[in-house]
């Protein structure tokens, strides 16, 4: 337990000592907590996070999906001089830059969908943070939470909408963000920024026609990852007056 | 005899009182609410997933737009989670100013919220009254930022700009004059720390004028003691944060329980509702305002005293001044590369919130060592609020309805993000 | 027969001199709406259109005129165009039997008052069709507010003019006024206070008015029965509204303030001045101070939910004018006010 900041050494040890063997990792970054919960525990988990009086997170204020497709990926090597000038050298379809029909495959990446929750107690005074990988890429499911905390409700839904995840026991489970009859789940990294149908009212048919998207994928600012030491290694100077 | 059914009522999205574009079927037994089931989403903008698609100083411009009468808060919430991932903080000063800039924040939107309460319920004057009051703190954000809304104020490492030593004044015209302009330049005549504390120095007066057209008006007690009421332990299974957390006897702020920017310095308290009504909630965020203009002088007094840097020396996250681009190759460099490519943060996950006028406003920020971000979540306030609407409506009328929306201070933007 | 069409003609003649200043009255009452609210809530009021916006209210009929006349696919057409018309006639035909002065009245029939209380509630009629033809919900939510509403604090309305009655003896409205003569502490408002608080807020009441405007109820049901009009049909809705709020001031100043009589008559000094003289000068006077207060409440107070309005008017209201009422006979009986 010696790799946690002196403020979260206490809510590590009781994590680790209720939660036993449910937690599939704990790490730290920024001062806070994540703990990786497999899917099978995950629900058992919450209950006896939200009701050891040790931990008492009463209240999840944040539930959200995350589509890992393309972590860590750039569109353009910096690392490296290059002949080309940065119109040719940027990778034509990085993201944001492809249209419906030249998305992505989705590779075979290991646990591509995940639901991060955010908990708070009121009684300690603590966060953390819990992420739960569905296992599936094709049909990602993972238990609903609602029945620990009420709260989470709006924010399946919404996980639901935007990143297709099921949470199986989710009594109302409809799209929320998304137009009615919406297809496709937008948040997912292979969905196109530009979208893939646009609406409009069509005079003569005197209705509401869905036809295929005509703008642009535009994307001015490649995307750059740089690993060299001045990022990663240092503390960046300058901090404070 | 044919079946007696209940009947559904589509109220807005185009609705005086739907504060915005929001969609609820109501299920109707005459007047009464059976099941109200909002549809949020006609505002979806996707900004997470722009955000995603732009380097981290583009999308603070977003930022304002989602809670749009709370705007400084919400830039302060994405910042704060971007300085932590590159493990920078603000100068001192700029800490206050953020300090500042929030509670003026808080004011405005607490001021938006009392008049579209009570316009909901039918009193026109607190609306055009708070409103009045509204365009001088709009004028404060105009002249720091450029803009009376959506400001950008707020930047990794500080805020954009040092207070200016000029507050612009109201120029003459057809319908401004004479009197009418020297009581409106009155308080234009300093810098514009001197406005601010002008303002705040009247604006307790002006809060007691609300007070009196409402906290004991026998037809605004009528409307609101009693309607949504909430148990502090539905509160908190609700995910309710901020006044309406604080309405139903919970006593929590993260501006006093987990302190940023400047908080732990400034002396104010918190106020606490009992029964979880909306009268109590209105009384709630009255208050919040007269502590928010006590901590606004706070403020003011300590940025009088303490000039300074506000925004980090450091030219892989903040720009350079524009004098030391002139002669210095390096600025220039450093200058452009920042504007086109911005800067990268190293790989991790943060969570980032702030005490927002309307309740906990939460950034999750996932990074890949990329100059654009991996994930941007955005923990609005509002979402978790209105996602009770049926729970608190059931049983109420349809009058109530408008004060249920107005008491949980609905703002579209940041709902449908 | 020449005799006839010359009473006909004269008739007409005099119904236009009351209908005319009442349609123009309407529209500054429009515009003193405005510039009051404008000037309680800290802004201006129209002051684009004519020196001081003094044609603003011309320029917005005009608007509406030549606005298009939307009717809904599903309304009932011939009920959607006669609605507004049914709530305009009742709110003009009403000032037929109003005495501007002892003079100055176009039909001075004996059962008067009697002729008012049925023509105002004609007036629901209107609404009630408006909304119910619309094919709205809003609408007809609003309709069946305005309905309900107007029974409920017709009751109370009527109790409190049976005060009146029962003092003056009589239903003629000039003879109403005349049995008030004396002074300002003979007016009826003095005996009959509660019913003239009660008279004056269920005349807010019917008219639809804050803070008991749920028929129109904007943040509840947009703007309830009359949410599917536009242009010349709302306009005319618009018109009947504030030629209502006009005649119950009208009837507030006849009815408990003494009409056309003079404050100061029968005070000595101030008495036998110009001021002491009766005229309609000071009955004009006192149906815009109470005009006036339809707009302060406007501007001022929160709006009643729907069942607190009722429970208002049964529990509080209708108790308390059968109370006053038995009051009244006996300060008659005793002689100490009117016969």
């Amino acid at each position: 337990m010696t790799q946690f900041s002196s403020r979260n050494q206490a809510l590590a040890q009781s994590l680790s000592d209720i939660l036993g063997e449910r937690i599939a990792s704990m790490t730290e970054h920024c001062g806070q907590l994540t703990v990786e919960i497999p899917r099978d525990h995950w629900l058992d988990a919450a209950w006896l996070l939200r009701d050891e009086p040790e931990l008492a997170f009463e209240q999840a204020l944040d539930l959200c999906g995350v589509d890992y497709l393309g972590y860590g990926d750039d569109e353009w090597e910096t690392a490296e001089a290059t002949g080309t000038g940065f119109s040719r050298a940027a990778d034509e379809l990085g993201p944001g830059r492809f249209s419906w029909a030249e998305r992505p495959e989705a590779g075979e990446i290991q646990n591509r969908f995940a639901a991060v929750v955010h908990l708070l107690s009121l009684k300690h005074n603590r966060r953390l943070r819990l992420r739960c990988y569905a296992p599936d890429n094709e049909f990602p499911v993972l238990p609903s939470l609602i029945e620990v905390w009420n709260s989470v409700n709006w924010y399946e839904r919404e996980a639901f909408d935007l990143y297709g995840i099921v949470f199986e026991g989710h009594p109302d489970l409809r799209r929320i963000m998304t137009d009615y009859g919406f297809i496709g789940h937008p948040f997912r990294k292979d969905f196109p920024l530009i979208g893939n149908v646009t609406v409009r009212y069509d005079e003569d048919k005197g209705r509401v026609v869905y036809e295929p998207v005509e703008i642009e994928p535009r994307v001015t600012v490649a995307r750059v990852v740089r690993r060299d030491s001045r990022y990663v290694d240092e503390k960046l100077e300058g901090t404070g007056s | 005899m044919s079946e007696i059914r209940n009947f559904t009522m589509n109220f807005g999205p185009q609705h005086p009182a739907a504060h915005g574009v929001l969609r609820l079927i109501l299920e109707l037994d005459g007047e009464t609410v059976v099941r109200a089931d909002p549809h949020v989403g006609l505002l979806h903008r996707a900004t997470e997933k722009l955000a995603e698609s732009k380097p981290f100083n583009h999308s603070i411009g977003y930022m304002d737009r989602l809670d749009y009468v709370s705007m400084m808060c919400n830039e302060h919430a994405y910042v704060m989670a971007i300085e932590k991932l590159l493990n920078i903080e603000a100068p001192e000063r700029a800490l206050w100013i953020r300090t500042m800039f929030d509670e003026i924040t808080r004011i405005l939107n607490h001021l938006m919220w009392i008049g579209s309460n009570a316009l909901d319920l039918g009193a026109m004057a607190v609306f055009l009254y708070a409103f009045r009051e509204r365009e001088n703190l709009m004028d404060v954000y105009e002249t720091v930022s450029g803009t009376r809304m959506h400001a950008t104020y707020y930047r990794p490492g500080g805020v954009y700009r040092d207070l200016p030593e000029e507050m612009p004044r109201v120029a003459e015209s057809r319908w401004r004059k004479g009197k009418d302009l020297e009581r409106m330049n009155e308080w234009r005549q300093g810098s514009l720390l001197d406005f601010i504390e002008a303002f705040t120095d009247d604006f307790f007066d002006r809060v007691d004028d609300y007070e009196t057209l409402l906290t004991d008006n026998r037809i605004w007690k009528q409307r609101t003691v009693g309607i949504g009421a909430v148990s502090p332990d539905r509160a908190l299974q609700l995910g309710f944060t901020g006044p309406m957390l604080r309405g139903s006897g919970v006593e929590w702020d993260l501006r006093k329980k987990q302190p940023y920017a400047k908080y732990r310095e400034v002396d104010f308290d918190i106020p606490v509702g009992s029964n979880g009504d909306c009268y109590d909630r209105y009384l709630v965020r009255v208050e919040e305002m007269r502590q928010s203009a006590k901590i606004i002088k706070q403020c003011i007094a300590w940025l009088r005293e303490n000039p300074g840097q506000v925004i980090v020396r450091n030219f892989k996250v903040a720009p350079p001044k524009r004098e030391e681009m002139k002669d210095d190759m390096e600025a220039l460099i450093h200058h452009f590369k920042l504007f086109t490519e911005g800067y990268c943060v190293p790989e991790g996950e943060t969570y980032a919130s702030v005490e927002a006028p309307k309740g906990e406003f939460g950034c999750y920020m996932i990074s890949d060592g990329a100059n654009k971000p991996f994930r941007v979540h955005l923990r609005a306030p509002g979402y978790a609020h209105l996602s009770s609407m049926n729970e608190m409506a059931k049983g109420h009328m349809l009058a109530d309805i408008a004060a249920l929306i107005a008491t949980q201070d609905i703002v579209f933007g940041e709902i449908d993000r | 027969m020449m005799d006839q069409l010359l009473t006909l003609l004269w008739t007409m003649a005099k119904i236009l001199m009351i209908i005319l200043p009442v349609t123009i009255g309407v529209a500054y009452y429009t515009y003193f709406e405005r510039k009051v609210l404008g000037y309680m809530h800290a802004r201006r009021g129209p002051n684009r259109i004519g020196p001081l916006g003094l044609l603003q209210p011309f320029a917005d009929v005009f608007k509406m005129l030549f606005k298009e006349l939307i009717v809904p696919t599903n309304a009932s057409k011939f009920l959607f165009l006669l609605a507004p018309l049914l709530s305009l006639g009742p709110a003009l035909a009403a000032w037929a039997v109003v005495p501007f002065d002892d003079w100055l009245v176009l039909a001075d029939i004996d059962a008067g008052l009697l002729m008012i209380l049925a023509l105002t509630s004609m007036g629901v009629y209107g609404i009630l069709l408006g909304g119910w033809a619309s094919n709205s919900k809003y609408a007809l939510l609003g309709g069946l507010r305005a309905a309900a509403q107007t029974v409920s604090y017709e009751i109370a309305m009527g109790f409190a003019l049976v005060g009146v009655i029962v003092l003056a003896g009589t239903l003629n409205l000039t003879a109403i006024v005349e049995a008030q003569s004396g002074n300002i502490f003979t007016w009826y408002w003095l005996p009959l206070l509660p019913l003239f608080v009660i008279y004056f807020v269920s005349g807010v009441a019917e008219t639809n008015r804050a803070p008991f405007d749920v028929a129109e109820g904007e943040s509840e049901i947009v703007a309830g029965f009359h949410v599917e009009y536009s242009g010349a049909g709302f306009a005319v809705f618009f018109l009947a509204e504030y030629a209502n709020m006009i005649l119950i001031s009208a009837l507030a100043s006849l009815l408990f303030m003494g009409g056309w009589l003079s404050p100061f008559a029968g005070i000595p000094v101030l008495g036998d001045t110009i001021l002491g003289e009766g005229g309609v000068h000071w009955f004009l006077l006192k149906t815009v101070v109470f005009c006036f207060l339809f707009l302060w409440f406007r501007a001022t107070f929160p709006r009643y939910r729907y069942d607190q309005i009722m429970r208002l008017g049964w529990k509080v209201f209708i108790p308390i004018t059968i109370v006053w009422i038995m009051v009244a006979g006996v300060f008659r009986v005793m002689g100490w006010f009117g016969g």
